[in-house]
């Protein structure tokens, strides 16, 4: 879900009209898009839960936008602050960076 | 969806009286799944649909003439193009591209002749039949012609075909050394629409290329040969030097749009990138097979 | 001109049935209202994510893209003819069995168009199962473990493994 949101997702407006209310338009991940992943839990405690018990379900999708956009960073040197993280974000920054901005239409 | 006549015509002649050219509430419908995502958002209601299914035994067979040429019927569903030994041999571009295009289920359903009719910028077929040079069969109230693919698409949505003609036969010539890559670029998931497709198909002489089709679709309005990159790019050793010309070609001369899968200064980007890369695809291609 | 309904006989997990069903109500909508059949549901609605998938003459279809008047003469399956009532077919015991889902709203999908594969690629390798599946969305991501629940389900089918009808 938070793939998702990170790379691909992103509501477009047009006068307060959302213009992609469908699931051709706004695409989520699909079975092509999802890499292998690993799960590792990390013992902690919560004070204020009970017996020091923490929620586990979207907890986990806070670091994915973040994770992403530091590789991003690593590997081509351009810091996201928008989501989504896509391809032309992507190359919008860099050339940015070189002084040669990409056009607006 | 609004309520609808269906009729069920047994015979071609049939269904081509039942289709009123006067009146754009009357239409065929084949697979219809590009109609049903039509109706169901509303735009299109119609009075009544023309059903070709009971006509489409006689025009769903795929064949070889005695020239080489391919013969796919218009109601052939795209899977059984897919899965077609005689396709892969004659067009190995056309089999490939299929895996790719829209999903298992739509390609049981939709049909060669649907996709074409349809005129949807975005399919993935067009440009590959276009860069083939492609043609289909159309029958009317007035009888049968021939047109070539890329005449037949003429704008967004839009054919040359009357209300009252239909597709019947879509004939790709023989191949000969001709080979071809289509390359489907996506923006968004890996299963969403095309935001740019790039055809090509070509023959080579040693290492210069002696003729060519480049053909651009789904950020265009149409798929459209790139003439001036096919120029750029006959006669020439497909070196990177020719290869960025070519390229820088067909961005120049290709009219982009922007939608919610990119700006048109970003798939200018994409084109620049992917007419190079599918050209180099094409020239690699063993035997008119790809990618 | 007529809008209203008209007879199709086709036959429905394995029986022969009538009925009556207006042109313009998709595949999706006749199940549901008159056989009472809500596997296949609606989703996207676009032919996109697959929760609509209904087998019919053997191949997957989009219910909610095709009209329910062709199914005249069509032999239709839906997820709720795997196994007999009360047991499971063997694709829907490795949905199990891998963890395959989370929510479950796309899962009779996924387990029909598995059904598909298998028949047409009984030993599918992962990127036969990622292209084959590429339609069917989950909103859970659990693609990993769907995949793996296919290559269960094959290897279970090939060692000739009960636990279907």
């Amino acid at each position: 879900m938070q793939l998702g949101f990170t790379m691909f997702e992103k509501v477009h407006l047009d006068g307060g009209q959302v213009t992609n209310a469908s699931l051709a338009d706004y695409k989520i991940p699909g079975i092509h898009d999802v890499p292998p992943m690993e799960n590792e839990a990390v013992d902690t405690y919560q004070s204020n839960g009970p017996f020091g018990a923490k929620g586990v379900g979207e907890l986990a999708t806070f670091g994915v936008s973040p994770a992403i956009a530091n590789a991003i960073d690593d590997a081509v040197g351009v810091r996201l602050t928008e989501l989504p993280l896509n391809a032309e974000a992507v190359l919008r920054a860099l050339r940015a960076k070189d002084n040669k901005p990409l056009g607006d239409d | 969806m609004t309520p609808f006549d269906l009729v069920e015509p047994a015979s071609l002649e049939e269904a081509i009286a039942l289709i009123d050219p006067d009146d754009p509430d009357v239409r065929a419908i084949a697979g219809g799944t590009a109609l049903m995502l039509m109706m169901k958002a509303g735009v299109f209601s119609p009075k009544r649909l023309v059903s070709l299914r009971r006509i489409g035994d006689s025009f769903s067979k795929i064949s070889t003439t005695t020239a080489g040429d391919l013969v796919v019927g218009a109601m052939t569903p795209l899977s059984a193009i897919e899965n077609s030994p005689e396709v892969l041999r004659h067009a190995p571009v056309i089999a490939r591209t299929m895996t790719r295009l829209s999903n298992v289920r739509v390609r049981n359903v939709a049909t060669v002749g649907g996709a074409l009719a349809h005129a949807d910028p975005h399919m993935d077929l067009p440009p590959v039949l276009i860069a083939l040079g492609a043609s289909v069969t159309i029958v009317g109230p007035s009888g049968e012609r021939g047109m070539a693919v890329e005449q037949l698409l003429t704008g967004y949505y839009e054919t040359a075909l009357a209300k009252n003609e239909l597709i019947t036969r879509v004939h790709i010539p023989a191949l000969g050394a001709t080979r071809a890559a289509y390359f489907k670029v996506t923006t968004g998931s890996a299963d969403d629409w095309p935001a740019l497709g790039v055809a090509v198909a070509l023959d080579m002489v040693g290492s210069s290329v002696k003729s060519a089709r480049i053909v651009v679709s789904a950020a265009t309005t149409k798929a459209t040969r790139m003439f001036a990159a096919e120029k750029a790019l006959i006669g020439k050793s497909a070196n990177d030097a020719t290869l960025k010309t070519v390229a820088d070609a067909a961005v120049g001369e290709a009219e982009i749009l922007a939608d919610v899968r990119g700006s048109a200064s970003y798939k200018r980007e994409l084109l620049r990138v992917y007419a190079a890369r599918a050209v180099r695809a094409a020239i690699e291609a063993r035997g008119g097979a790809h990618q | 001109m007529s809008t209203a309904a008209r007879t199709i006989n086709f036959t429905l997990n394995g029986r022969p049935v009538t009925a009556d069903v207006k042109p313009h109500h998709n595949v999706v909508e006749f199940l549901q209202s008159q056989f009472a059949l809500f596997g296949a549901r609606e989703s996207c609605g676009q032919g996109l994510c697959g929760c609509c998938t209904v087998l019919v003459d053997g191949k997957p279809v989009s219910g909610c893209l095709y009209l329910a008047v062709f199914l005249d003469g069509a032999e239709v399956v839906t997820v709720e003819n795997l196994a007999e009532p009360g047991k499971l077919d063997l694709i829907q015991d490795a949905f199990i069995e891998c963890g395959a889902f989370q929510c479950g709203y796309c899962t009779p999908g996924f387990i029909m168009m598995s059904r598909a594969l298998l028949v047409q690629h009984p030993d599918p390798d992962d990127q036969q199962i990622r292209d084959y599946l590429t339609g069917n969305l989950c909103r859970c991501a659990a693609y990993p473990e769907i995949v793996n629940a296919v290559k269960m389900a094959a290897r279970k089918s090939k060692a000739g493994s009960t636990g279907r009808s």
